[in-house]
């Protein structure tokens, strides 16, 4: 039974429940390279593969060295490797969970979840 | 789209908030262990959580995040290096985002090559930037092609322009005021501009012409632009301007130089310039035709085209010499420069496609080719073409020889316009004059407001077979289903337009149903072009759907030479009238002027209130052949001649089967008899001709009577008429202008090389039988003739 204002973890018996709950949801998942991917969670597989949809945004950092190598002859001792941050947006994009570091959620929205669970399961 | 870079400081940290969809600084929980607990109780049968509305389509079409066959902005770091080293092929190599959109010339990743460009780089950037053109014309979208030139990009541009505008300071206006403004930037620097500005126009121009000619398909071009801003010019003509400037100043500079230095560098951005300004000036021209100047406006553009194909011409030796003494400085130049990969986040979920360039030399035949196109496929059949019958003579090769998709486009945006057939002549009318071209309509008929009404009706029919050439291969066909339906529809209305024309004209003769014979025949022709095409498109590949293409094609050609016969029966029992009673009563035909054969205009013109005709019917019945006439007579032999390779070609194939050497087709889910009817099912509703069923054809084809040597000499005879009807059009063809050839001499060796090739191996099967063979190896080669098969025994 879920009781209301409970924190993680869950009982794993309920973490199917809350899954469930959890779609259509935003949420941002992180992957092993650094870089975020938020969307609309609409799918889950055994191998924690997640389907996001409805404007999906990946955001990762680069690095501006990573593309001067025809310069590298030329570089100072004071060329400074600069990081940028760079979007794309995509249709629908599945994140493979071989890769996948971290998931969060608005707390605002975990806590709606949580009080659907708690009435269902009183 | 992507969002432009959002500079961090200089060390490693980022902005918090950057890029988030949700409130600014939400506080988040941590749920990877709830969805990880949730996945791993999932099981076989029930193996995801998803919502009610998820499908298969969904989960195909979503782009899997860092798989590098997936990923488009997954891309290999070597590729940022100057040449590409043993890592590349690494699976294991590192993969990184693509180089990001500039943000100018000095843009934060790597600045532009700009202060440091040579003459010699601005030449290999041309030549760079004709590469992307041709990988535009041949199907690449704009961000394959066009936008991988770095300095196309609009911020670049615009930066250029600034930098080099002699204009933009209120010091520098004043000064244009009182003098002469003095050009800023380096030749090299100017020459870039120019070259990428011209290439940018191009691109515009011609996604402009090929949207608004609407034929185009898929592999013909990719038309989204991803939402990449274009450059915005100034003013009107401030391409062709900023152009014809920096030629002046090459031309200028040209003769300063001493004869090694830098000459051929010079000379080969001049002509590089110079033929993509042709090239655009011809094409704007073709785009925009109207009004009464429309000869002296295609003329013109034919000048610039045959300027542009010299001057790309030129090019070819000039770059030769200079890549042979290229430096790594300017291969360094050209890697910063020009980058494959920097567009891909534009793409979205769009599969990846590796874009490859040809090489300059291969680029530079091919630009030449297309730019030829564009004189023989528009230029010249907008001059020449002055009759519906040359009109589908010259358009003919555009069709068969798939020519680019800018060139057809710029024929279908001409075909009909100021509602005339290139601006120039009346369809009713053309229609008429061709009608009497192949047959004897009389005046009587001519005059009546039932041939106005039904002209006008066939107007638009007769419009979509021309423009059917247009279209590529592929789309012909399907196109073609659609006709046939409305084809024929108009045979009822044909007939009643020749009934009603026969009661109105009084006329106690037999009924001559002129537009049911020119309906019924063009209908006919659909229909052969219909399985001619399905042939070449290989819808009907084996033995035994060759068979039965070529069986049907017999049919059809038989039929359409009926009805030509009937058409020329028509005119030539006119034509022995019109001399019989000119020799009977001279005086009262002529107007006391004997007639003479040919053409004569003015005084024997007969005044129609329709206007359908401006030419006397005397003119059409003229005992001399015409020009026309034989270019129509040429025809008629050529399709006398398919007649009889088809017929030589399904005897061949069933003397075959005879010998044993086809094996029957067998199937565990069709049957040859459905598979017949769904390739002939358009036409099904075609009253006439009448459809041909399956068991028409097992009769059709039923030679059992017949002895093989009996059957295998049929064949051959059938190959030998075909040849010799072949042979006796080559004697007219001599006489008559290429450009309205019915068919390309190149082509009527092909047919000759079909026929002399079939009957050798026709002999060949007959020492096959006579020996009792029955194992030769058969092979089909549509090498020699697309249309046309050469059945070879190994």
């Amino acid at each position: 039974m879920v009781e209301e204002g409970s924190t993680l973890p869950l009982p794993s018996s309920l973490a199917t429940q809350y899954v469930q709950e959890l779609l259509g949801e935003k949420i941002v998942c992180t992957l092993d390279d650094g870089r975020t991917v938020k969307g609309t969670f609409i799918c889950i597989d055994r191998l924690s593969n997640i389907i996001l949809t409805n404007n999906v945004v990946e955001e990762r950092t680069i690095h501006t060295a990573d593309y001067s190598q025809y310069k590298k002859s030329s570089l100072s001792p004071s060329y400074i490797d600069r990081q940028l941050s760079m979007k794309r947006h995509l249709g629908q994009a599945m994140i493979p969970g071989s890769r996948l570091v971290k998931v969060e959620l608005e707390e605002t929205t975990h806590e709606q979840i949580l009080k659907s669970l708690a009435r269902e399961s009183s | 789209m992507p969002e432009s870079n959002i500079p961090a400081s200089d060390g490693k940290d980022l902005p918090e908030t950057v890029g988030h969809d949700f409130q600014p600084k939400a506080a988040m929980v941590d749920i990877t262990t709830m969805l990880k607990d949730a996945a791993s109780a999932l099981t076989f049968e029930s193996p995801m959580i998803h919502t009610d509305s998820f499908n298969l389509q969904d989960s195909m079409a979503a782009l899997e995040i860092m798989d590098q066959k997936m990923d488009c902005c997954e891309v290999p770091a070597s590729a940022m290096l100057i040449e590409p080293t043993e890592q590349q092929n690494d699976k294991d190599e590192r993969m990184i985002f693509p180089r990001p959109a500039p943000t100018g010339l000095d843009d934060v990743i790597d600045a532009l090559p700009w202060d440091e460009l040579t003459i010699e780089d601005a030449a290999f950037i041309a030549l760079e930037n004709v590469i992307r053109l041709e990988s535009l014309l041949s199907g690449s979208s704009v961000v394959e092609s066009t936008y991988t030139c770095l300095y196309s990009h609009k911020v670049v541009l615009e930066d250029m322009h600034k930098r080099l505008d002699p204009c933009m300071s209120l010091t520098e206006q004043m000064k244009a005021i009182m003098q002469t403004p003095t050009q800023k930037g380096t030749m090299a620097q100017r020459s870039v501009f120019a070259s990428t500005l011209l290439l940018v126009e191009l691109t515009d121009l011609v996604r402009g012409v090929i949207l608004n000619a609407d034929i185009y398909e898929e592999e013909d071009f990719g038309t989204s632009t991803f939402n990449i801003a274009s450059f915005r010019r100034p003013s009107e003509g401030f391409t062709l301007k900023i152009v014809l400037d920096e030629i002046s100043s090459i031309e200028e500079e040209s003769t300063k130089l001493d004869q090694y230095d830098n000459q051929d560098a010079l000379e080969a951005i001049r002509l590089t310039l110079s033929f993509q300004k042709d090239l655009m000036v011809a094409v704007s021209s073709l785009a925009r035709l109207s009004g009464k100047t429309i000869r002296k406006e295609v003329e013109a553009a034919q000048q610039s085209i045959k300027s542009a194909k010299k001057k790309l011409q030129d090019s070819v030796p000039i770059f030769a010499r200079l890549k042979e003494k290229q430096s790594d400085s300017v291969k360094v130049i050209l890697r910063r420069t020009f980058d494959p990969f920097v567009n891909r986040p534009l793409v979205g979920n769009s599969p990846v496609r590796t874009i490859v360039f040809r090489d300059a030399i291969d680029a530079t035949n091919e630009m030449i080719r297309m730019v030829d196109e564009v004189d023989w496929c528009v230029c010249k059949v907008i001059l020449k073409a002055n009759s519906l019958g040359r009109i589908r003579r010259m358009m003919r090769p555009v069709s068969s020889e798939s020519a680019n998709i800018l060139t057809r486009s710029l024929l279908v945006l001409n075909l009909y316009f100021d509602e005339l057939i290139f601006g120039q002549y009346s369809l009713p009318e053309m229609i008429v004059r061709y009608m009497r071209q192949l047959s004897h309509v009389p005046d009587s008929i001519v005059n009546l407001p039932t041939t106005d009404a039904f002209l006008n009706r066939l107007c638009k029919p007769v419009y979509d077979t021309l423009k059917l050439m247009a279209l590529n291969r592929n789309r012909q066909r399907s196109y073609l289903d659609i006709m046939l339906g409305d084809w024929s529809a108009l045979r009822e209305e044909a007939y009643i337009a020749d009934m009603t024309n026969h009661q109105d004209s009084g006329s106690h003769s037999e009924l001559q149903p002129h537009f049911s014979v020119y309906v019924i025949s063009t209908t006919i022709e659909l229909m052969d072009n219909y399985v001619d095409l399905g042939v070449e498109l290989e819808l009907l590949c084996n033995e035994h759907e060759l068979t039965i293409a070529y069986w049907y094609r017999d049919f059809l050609l038989s039929s359409l030479l009926t009805q030509l016969n009937t058409m020329r029966r028509y005119k030539l029992d006119a034509k022995k009238q019109v001399h019989q009673d000119a020799e009977q009563f001279p005086a009262t035909v002529s107007g006391g002027k004997p007639q003479k054969g040919g053409k004569k205009k003015g005084k024997n013109k007969v005044s129609v209130s329709n206007g359908a005709s401006n030419r006397t019917n005397r003119d059409d019945l003229s005992i001399t052949p015409t020009v026309e006439d034989i270019e129509e007579e040429v025809e008629y032999l050529f399709l006398n001649a398919k007649r009889f390779l088809c017929r030589g070609i399904v005897r061949f194939f069933v003397s075959l089967n005879q010998a044993g050497l086809i094996k029957e087709n067998s199937f565990d889910f069709t049957s040859n008899e459905i598979i017949y009817q769904k390739r002939f099912e358009p036409f099904i509703d075609i009253h006439q001709p009448p459809y041909l069923t399956y068991d028409d054809y097992l009769k059709g084809s039923d030679f059992t009577k017949l002895t093989q040597n009996n059957l295998v000499s049929a064949s051959s005879d059938s190959f030998g008429v075909a040849k010799s009807l072949i042979d006796q059009a080559l004697k007219h063809m001599s006489k008559l202008d290429p450009d309205f050839l019915p068919i390309q001499v190149e082509e009527v060796k092909q047919l000759s090389k079909v026929c002399v090739a079939n009957s050798v191996y026709l002999q060949r099967l007959k020492q096959l039988t006579v020996g009792g063979k029955t194992n030769a190896k058969l092979t089909l080669d549509m090498a020699t003739h697309k249309h046309f098969c050469t059945i070879k025994l190994g």
